[in-house]
């Protein structure tokens, strides 16, 4: 691979931050540095993939003993949402490792430009989320501009919008919710609520990932900006990326399991 | 480099005015300084969770027991010492007993043991041993003590909103659906939640540490025991915690919202919950004993004065150990499973005998033809090996399908696993902080108080919980505060022991803060210890060493190095290692 | 740069000040490796989407059904290659220390067998469990477990025991709906009016239910014809709803 560019005879007075940047005293290195604080990032990886482990667990569990319940619930959700979410994420995951890429060859600006994308990408993914996802099916109110309102025109309760018009109510579609809040008229297998509750607890713990992630990603962002990293030191852009990456990996497994397999 | 060439102060040098102190280790990212206050802390736990169990075996000195009328109907309840004296049904005098041990375990659990050795002993001496500067993450070492104290607290709040009384294991459908609309049960489920993520925490900057900071010239097995032990320990922590996080989250959330993946009257399964709680709360079973071994492997090396009889197979068990701990889970619900799954889960059990034997089995073999110095330290090592032996042997009867269902939820349950925990890693750390207490404050204790101490509570422990292997196996179910005549005699027994344990922890406890007070300046290595922290100053400097130390003999060659600042007035090597060491 | 300790005669090497020797984690991978990686994904992403349409299709159309198994296996694999190709080159695992791909096995393989073990008891629970299999109510029993110290402000919303909370929701539904009709019709008698609920009600689930979210048709109501599951419920048999009366079987339709 080839070497970097910054000349290493920058002066302390010109030097950008980057090139300024002290490991720690007890690191012997700053390579060093830089490689434990991947090691001590895969670790928590590790801990957050066990932590969806327990999701998945659940999943493996209820849906040999509830197959039934399982179909049921699978087929109330649009694959075509959860695929185009697929979609985002993916490529969010790669405009992140552009970035990292540009901070490596000291284009700053083109790192930061992946980095917003980054994130209007993961708030897309939620926003999608929420609106189309989430909002209808626990309380029946559609976006206005879902397409997927047109199917259910003759239960549309006429006058009965929520957030300035812009959600409207839908009769009958709502109330699929986990357990003791389950209000779904129309469920054929009794055991459907587990399978609410797994698919929010996976779902929304997920979305929170995202959402952590996005948090990160615009911390980076913001350093980014005045020069912190550069080619020599990227720790925490790498760290970010990795945790975005987790983020789009659990989302690879869940998409699947949800949305396709009934 | 920073940090190397100036000779620093001790860690423990006032930085000036009082609240300058304060605020310097409030702040502080030096792993001694977070070590220490991981120590008093959790001390302060263990003075809670003890006087949990001292009330708890008080109460049971009378059996708990309706009074009833000529009718037959129940107008009161006697025999009852805690909890509202004007009960009138046995619920409410039960409850008080349930709130009790509940606390017990669960401080003693997740705010004592599995922090102890790794969060305050590990802290202080796994860099020194290392020859390191610094843990790996020093800032997250810092905020892992804040969380400790902040899931510490939310357990308090609990505590003073009228406790929990659900044992510490937080078994589904009664912890989710007891009590709805009060906190209380919630606080502590979070409390151990945020626990959780101290012990991931801390576990993962050992690991980093270990891998990446060691000092020049270590190889993997050049490092001393202990840090083989806190390593193992530190792998566990961070692969099955995420486990018991996702679990309490769970349980959580269905307790606010009925979610109903455990509770079986809305289709969740009861089950499912232990088999999360487990695959979490076994495997954090080694990380309380794996700590305590650690140590106990170096008060035999450096008290025995001879190199450990198979090192590798010491350092391997330690792995072993942590890699069986994972297929064993199954052991503690042998009542609440299927058949094959229990037949398996008991086979598997059998395996955490052979890496546990390995370690005792050697540490026997380092004590054959040692030169043994009889202090406070080697005499825990020894209670140790006695009291975590008889612990060992007694899991072999509850591993065992068809013993373990006559034996389950009985006292000999209760007897066995306080012979490991309390006699393996209670006793070991006592043994840690007698033998690091020079290096921790640079100050001496009073060698011949602290023996007749640890004699005490040797005799106090084993008087309290070899009574109960008596009653286990004689049909006294644990978790209740009423029971046959027959029990009474034990059960005094028992609390009579207890007591005797107290006084001995007391006693520890005065010959401690007397050292603080008015101990002597403590030699740079007082045992002759041949690892790194014996190199650094007692108590160390704030970089911990001069220089980067580099390491030229392995941690326990007795026979052929001479200890860091060896001076033959201070205490004995043999002679046979000097001639070794003068040839060398 | 800070390296004042470190006299380098070598040529400086910006990505390894210290000439640790430490190099394997400053790899650059380049943008058309990382293009072609995403295409790849999302071609699989596109393949897994369609592997799930095509067995439907071919079930309705053509009357193939696939054992169940193809499409869990199918997805699920496709899923693991794109994780795999995430890991190696996104997380750039292929180029990094050995030692974190070694954590990531490690961890999957505490996984495999946190579910493995959960499910060798679960799935083999009818063993012991057929002499308990005759109280446990389908689907649960509701709340009987509301009601008790301190949640006194909660027994408005308490459904009866016995009823499950499925059951429970759709018969809320049909009490609205009993509700709707009689505040129009005063005129029909219990008998008509029940009639003309349930008639509105499978109405009302035909409008709402055939077509899912704007996804494809549901198996919910074919789910035993189209094979796609299996009519039972746990391996157990222990939950099967035409034990305890079936109260949800809806009428066909």
């Amino acid at each position: 691979m080839s070497t970097p560019h910054a000349t290493n005879a920058a002066s302390p007075t010109t030097a950008a931050r980057w090139q300024r940047y002290v490991h720690g005293h007890h690191w012997r290195t700053q390579a060093e540095e830089f490689d434990g604080c991947k090691l001590g990032f895969w670790l928590f990886l590790a801990t957050e993939v066990l932590l969806f482990g327990g999701i998945f667990c659940g999943y493996a569990i209820f849906r040999v003993l509830y197959p039934t319940a399982w179909a049921e619930g699978s087929s109330a959700l649009d694959w075509k949402i959860g695929a185009f979410n697929t979609a985002v994420l993916l490529v969010s995951s790669y405009t992140m490792a552009m970035s990292i890429y540009c901070i490596q060859t000291n284009k700053i600006s083109r790192a930061r430009w992946n980095l917003a994308v980054t994130f209007l990408l993961g708030l897309a993914f939620v926003i999608l989320k929420l609106a189309l996802e989430y909002t209808p099916k626990w309380s029946g109110y559609f976006f206005v501009l879902d397409p997927a309102l047109h199917h259910h025109e003759s239960m549309i309760v006429e006058g009965k919008t929520a957030f300035f018009g812009l959600f409207q109510f839908v009769e009958g579609y709502g109330g699929k919710r986990p357990g003791m809040l389950f209000t779904y008229p129309f469920a054929v297998d009794p055991q459907v609520p587990v399978w609410w509750a797994i698919y929010y607890c996976g779902t929304a713990i997920h979305a929170a990932h995202v959402l952590i992630g996005m948090t990160l990603i615009a911390r980076v962002w913001h350093l980014a900006g005045k020069g912190v990293y550069g080619p020599t030191y990227y720790a925490g852009v790498e760290i970010t990326g990795l945790y975005w990456h987790l983020v789009d990996l659990i989302w690879i497994f869940l998409f699947p399991l949800l949305y396709l397999i009934h | 480099m920073s940090g190397y060439g100036h000779h620093g102060g001790s860690y423990l040098e006032s930085k000036g005015s009082f609240w300058t102190n304060v605020v310097d280790w409030a702040t502080t990212v030096d792993h001694k300084k977070i070590g220490v206050m991981y120590l008093f802390a959790i001390m302060t736990m263990f003075f809670f969770g003890g006087m949990a169990a001292i009330a708890v075996r008080l109460e049971l000195l009378e059996p708990v027991r309706p009074i009833q009328d000529a009718a037959g109907a129940i107008v009161g309840v006697k025999g009852q010492l805690f909890g509202s004296s004007d009960a009138v049904s046995l619920e409410a005098g039960n409850n008080m007993y349930n709130v009790l041990f509940t606390l017990h375990g669960a401080i003693m659990v997740f705010m004592v043991i599995v922090p102890s050795v790794p969060a305050s002993i590990g802290n202080f001496v796994l860099p020194l041993m290392l020859g390191a500067k610094d843990v790996a993450f020093p800032k997250l070492n810092l905020l892992s003590w804040y969380i400790y104290v902040v899931g510490s607290i939310f357990a308090v709040c609990s505590i003073i909103l009228g406790g929990v009384d659900t044992g510490w294991t937080f078994y589904t459908p009664y912890s989710s659906s007891s009590w709805l609309g009060q906190p209380k049960v919630v606080l502590m489920v979070l409390a151990a939640f945020i626990l959780g993520f101290s012990s991931i925490l801390t576990g993962l900057n050992f690991v980093v540490t270990v891998h990446k900071l060691r000092a020049p010239g270590m190889g993997w097995f050049d490092m001393p025991l202990f840090v083989w032990g806190i390593y193992s320990s530190a792998i566990i922590q961070v692969l099955a915690t995420p486990v018991i996080g996702i679990t309490l989250l769970l349980l959580a959330f269905e307790r606010f919202t009925r979610i109903g993946i455990f509770d079986p009257a809305l289709g969740g399964d009861p089950v499912l919950f232990q088999h999360f709680f487990w695959f979490y709360s076994h495997p954090v079973v080694y990380v309380m004993i794996l700590p305590g071994m650690a140590i106990i492997s170096e008060l035999i090396g450096v008290h025995a004065h001879k190199k450990i009889f198979g090192y590798k197979a010491v350092a391997f068990a330690s792995l072993g150990i942590a890699g069986v701990s994972f297929i064993v889970w199954g052991h503690h619900m042998f009542t609440s499973m299927s058949e094959t799954a229990s037949m398996i889960f008991s086979g598997l059990t059998f395996l955490v005998a052979i890496p546990t034997a390995v370690k005792v089995f050697n540490w026997i073999a380092t004590l054959y033809k040692g030169s043994i110095s009889i202090n406070a330290p080697m005499l825990y090592a020894l209670i140790f090996l006695f009291t975590f032996s008889i612990g060992g042997l007694t899991g072999l009867p509850l591993g065992t399908l068809s013993t373990d269902l006559h034996l389950h939820d009985t006292y000999f349950v209760v007897a066995h696993f306080h012979y490991v925990m309390m006699g393996g890693t209670i006793m070991a750390i006592i043994g840690g902080i007698h033998h690091w207490w020079p290096k921790m404050f640079g100050k001496t204790y009073n060698e011949k108080q602290a023996m007749i101490a640890a004699v005490i509570v040797f005799i106090g422990f084993n008087v309290t919980f070899f009574t109960q292997f008596f009653m286990g196996t004689r049909g006294m179910p644990r978790r209740y505060a009423s029971y046959v005549d027959e029990m009474q005699i034990w059960h005094h027994i028992s609390t009579g022991g207890s007591l005797i344990l107290l006084v001995g922890f007391l006693w520890h406890l005065f010959v401690l803060v007397q050292s603080l007070v008015a101990g002597r300046k403590a030699e740079k290595n007082p045992w002759g210890g041949l690892t790194l922290e014996w190199l650094a100053d007692s108590p160390p400097e704030e970089h911990n060493f001069p220089h980067e130390p580099l390491v030229t003999h392995g941690p326990y060659d007795y026979e052929s190095a001479v200890p860091y600042h060896w001076d033959p007035k201070d205490y004995p090597v043999p002679a046979e290692n000097l001639k070794a060491a003068g040839a060398h | 740069m800070a390296h004042d300790t470190t006299p380098s005669p070598a040529a400086f090497d910006e990505l390894d000040p210290h000439h640790s020797g430490v190099h394997a984690s400053h790899v650059i991978v380049g943008p058309m490796q990382l293009r072609a990686v995403l295409a790849v994904l999302l071609v699989f992403t596109a393949m897994t989407v369609g592997f799930a349409q095509a067995e439907q299709w071919a079930s309705a159309y053509f009357g193939v059904v696939l054992p169940h198994w193809v499409n869990v296996a199918g997805a699920m694999s496709i899923a693991t290659i794109k994780a795999l190709l995430v890991m190696a080159i996104f997380m750039q695992l292929k180029y990094d220390n050995p030692v974190n791909t070694l954590i990531m096995g490690v961890t999957l393989a505490a996984l495999a067998i946190f579910i493995c073990f959960t499910g060798m008891d679960l799935f083999n629970r009818s063993q012991v469990y057929d002499w308990k299999a005759g109280p446990i109510v389908a689907g649960g029993t509701g709340g009987q477990l509301w009601g008790g110290e301190g949640i006194s402000e909660n027994k408005a919303i308490t459904t009866p025991v016995g009823e499950s909370v499925a059951l429970h929701a759709r018969n809320e539904y049909l009490k609205r709906l009993r509700d709707k009709i009689k505040a129009t019709h005063p005129e029909l008698d219990d008998a008509a009016l029940e009639a003309a609920a349930l008639a509105q009600f499978e109405a009302d689930k035909a409008a709402t239910v055939g077509h899912g979210h704007g996804g494809h048709a549901s198996h919910a109501d074919t789910g035993n014809t189209a094979n796609r599951s299996r009519p039972r419920r746990g391996l157990s048999g222990a939950l099967d709803t035409a034990a305890t009366g079936n109260a949800h079987a809806a009428p066909a339709h």
